[in-house]
C-alpha cells in the first residue's frame, strides 16, 4: 500500500484543524458566559487561552508547509493543505474576537442585553457548523452556513438602529452603548470569519473560491 | 492553445499480441511543451516514439490509425523516414555523445545532410551550442572528446546536436532522470528556452518536472490517454480519479 505515512499525516492535519475549532468556539463560549453572567476570572481565562489558540495555529501552518516541501501535494491533496493553511486563520481570528469580547465584559457590570447574547448566539452556530462543515468535508453545509451570514448582519443593523435612537433622544449610556456595538461587530466579524471557512471548504471540494478556478 | 502541430487520431500500436496503445486521440500544439506521464508499461513512450517512427526498429510492431504531422500522416506510404526525423528529433534518456570532439558530434547530422562548408558547418555548430545553452562551456574545447562532458553537458550536448540539423519538434524521453538537480533546472530552463521556437514533448517519471514546465500534460494508463489537458488544471483538479491516484502517488 502507498502513502502510509503521507495519508497518516494528512489525517493528523484535519485532527489539529478540528482540535483547533473546539478551542476557539469553547474560547467564544466562554466569552458569551462570562458576559451573560457577569465573571471576570471566566472572561480572563478566556482572554489568556488565545496564546494555546495562536499556538495551534502556528503548529497547524508547520505541518502544512512542512506537508508541502517533503510530500509536494497535488490536486485534492493540494487543496486539502493550500485551503488547511487559509482556513487556520480565520479560526484564529475568530479566536481574537472571542478574546477581543472577553476584555470588554470583564468590564461590565450588566449582563449582556438580550440583541447582544443573541446575535453571538447565531456567530457561534455558524462557526460550529463551519466546522462540520470542514470535518465531514459537507459542501451543501457550508452552502447553508453562508445564508445564515445574513442573519447576523441584519441584527447588527437592528442592533445599530437601536443605539443610534438611544444616542438620538439623549438616553443611555455612553460607554455602554460603545461596549455595545463593539461586541456587536465582533460578532457580525465572527460570522463573516465563519462564512470565509465554509468558502475554504467550498474550495477543497471544488478548487473553486467565488466561482471563481484558482486550483 | 497554439494550433496543433501532431495529432494521433485513432492510433492503435501492437507489439505481436499485445496491443500497448489503445485508441490514443491526442492534438498536441506547436511552441508548447506537452508532458506524457504515466506508470511504466503504460505506452507513453511507446506513444513518443510512434511520433518518429522510432518504433519501427522494433520486430513485430503494427500500427494502425494515424499519427499526423502538420496534417500528414507519418505512416503513409512514400513518407521518407530520414526526412521525417530530421523535422522531429529525439533525445534520449541516457545522453550517448559519438566517441569523436565536440565539434565533430554537432556536425555530424548537417554533415549527413550535405552541408559540407566549413564557414557554414563552424555557424551550425555554435547556434546549436548557443541554443542548448552549452557554448559558454565548451567554445574553447570543441576539439576535444565530448566524452569528456560532464553528463549534464553530455545531455546538453545532445540536445544540440538534435538542433543541428534544425528540427521542428523535439522529443525528449526521460531525458532528466540521470542528472542532478542542478543539471536538472538547466536543461528545464532550456526547454522553456526552445519552445520558444520549437515544440517539446517530452516523458517524464518526475511529476514535479512535469508540473514545472509543461504547458498540457496527458496521462495514459495501460495503453490508454485516460486524461489530456492543461497542466495546471490537471494537477490542481484532474477529471478522473485514476488521474489523481497516480499523480499523488496513490499507485504505480
Amino acid at each position: 500500500m502507498n502513502r502510509v505515512f503521507y495519508d497518516g499525516e494528512l489525517a493528523r492535519l484535519d485532527e489539529l484543524v478540528q482540535r483547533m475549532g473546539a478551542q476557539v468556539l469553547a474560547a467564544l463560549d466562554g466569552a458569551v458566559a462570562a458576559g451573560s453572567d457577569p465573571d471576570r476570572e471566566l472572561a480572563d481565562r478566556v482572554i489568556a487561552g488565545d496564546t494555546e489558540i495562536d499556538r495551534m495555529e502556528r503548529e497547524i501552518e508547520q505541518l502544512c508547509v512542512t506537508l508541502l516541501l517533503r510530500q509536494q501535494p497535488v490536486a485534492g491533496d493540494l487543496r486539502r493543505v493550500s485551503t488547511s493553511l487559509k482556513l487556520v486563520t480565520d479560526l484564529e481570528r475568530i479566536g481574537d474576537h472571542a478574546a477581543d469580547i472577553a476584555e470588554i465584559v470583564r468590564t461590565l457590570n450588566a449582563p449582556l442585553a438580550a440583541p447582544l447574547a443573541e446575535m453571538l448566539g447565531i456567530a457561534r452556530a455558524m462557526v460550529e457548523s463551519a466546522l462540520r462543515a470542514a470535518a465531514d468535508q459537507n459542501l451543501e453545509g457550508a452552502h447553508a452556513t453562508i445564508q445564515r451570514d445574513d442573519e447576523v448582519d441584519g441584527a447588527f443593523c437592528r442592533l445599530k438602529d437601536g443605539f443610534i435612537r438611544q444616542v438620538a433622544a439623549g438616553s443611555g449610556d455612553a460607554d455602554a452603548i460603545l461596549d455595545g456595538l463593539m461586541i456587536g461587530k465582533y460578532a457580525e466579524r465572527i460570522g463573516d470569519h465563519a462564512v470565509n471557512i465554509c468558502e475554504w471548504v467550498i474550495c477543497r471540494g471544488t478548487g473553486l473560491y467565488h466561482d471563481l478556478r484558482i486550483m | 492553445m497554439n494550433p496543433t502541430i501532431l495529432e494521433a487520431k485513432d492510433l492503435d500500436l501492437y507489439y505481436g499480441q499485445t496491443q500497448a496503445l489503445k485508441k490514443v486521440n491526442i492534438q498536441i500544439p506547436e511552441r508548447e511543451i506537452t508532458a506524457l506521464i504515466g506508470p511504466s508499461g503504460c505506452g507513453k513512450s511507446t506513444f513518443l516514439r510512434t511520433i518518429d517512427r522510432m518504433n519501427d526498429l522494433v520486430a513485430g510492431v503494427r500500427v494502425e490509425g494515424e499519427m499526423l504531422y502538420r496534417g500528414e500522416n507519418v505512416y503513409a506510404p512514400g513518407v521518407d523516414v530520414t526526412w521525417l526525423r530530421r523535422k522531429i528529433g529525439m533525445v534520449f534518456q541516457k545522453a550517448n555523445p559519438f566517441p569523436m570532439s565536440i565539434y565533430d558530434n554537432i556536425a555530424y547530422g548537417p554533415r549527413i545532410h550535405g552541408v559540407r562548408k566549413k564557414a557554414e558547418l563552424d555557424a551550425l555548430v555554435e547556434k546549436s551550442l548557443r541554443g542548448a545553452a552549452l557554448w559558454d562551456e565548451v567554445r574553447d574545447r570543441l576539439k576535444k572528446s565530448a566524452l569528456g562532458l560532464s553528463g549534464g553537458q553530455q545531455q546538453r550536448l545532445c540536445i544540440a546536436r538534435a538542433l543541428a540539423v534544425q528540427p521542428d519538434v523535439l522529443l525528449m524521453d526521460e531525458s532528466t532522470s540521470a542528472l542532478d538537480p542542478g543539471s536538472t533546472m538547466r536543461i528545464e530552463d532550456l526547454m522553456t528556452e526552445l519552445k520558444k521556437e520549437y515544440t517539446v514533448v517530452i516523458v517524464t517519471h518526475n511529476m514535479q518536472q512535469a508540473a514545472r514546465i509543461s504547458d498540457n500534460c496527458a496521462f495514459f494508463l495501460l495503453g490508454e490517454l485516460v486524461e489530456y489537458g492543461s497542466t495546471e488544471i490537471l494537477f490542481s483538479h484532474p477529471a478522473d480519479k485514476r488521474t489523481e491516484d497516480y499523480i499523488a502517488g496513490r499507485f504505480g
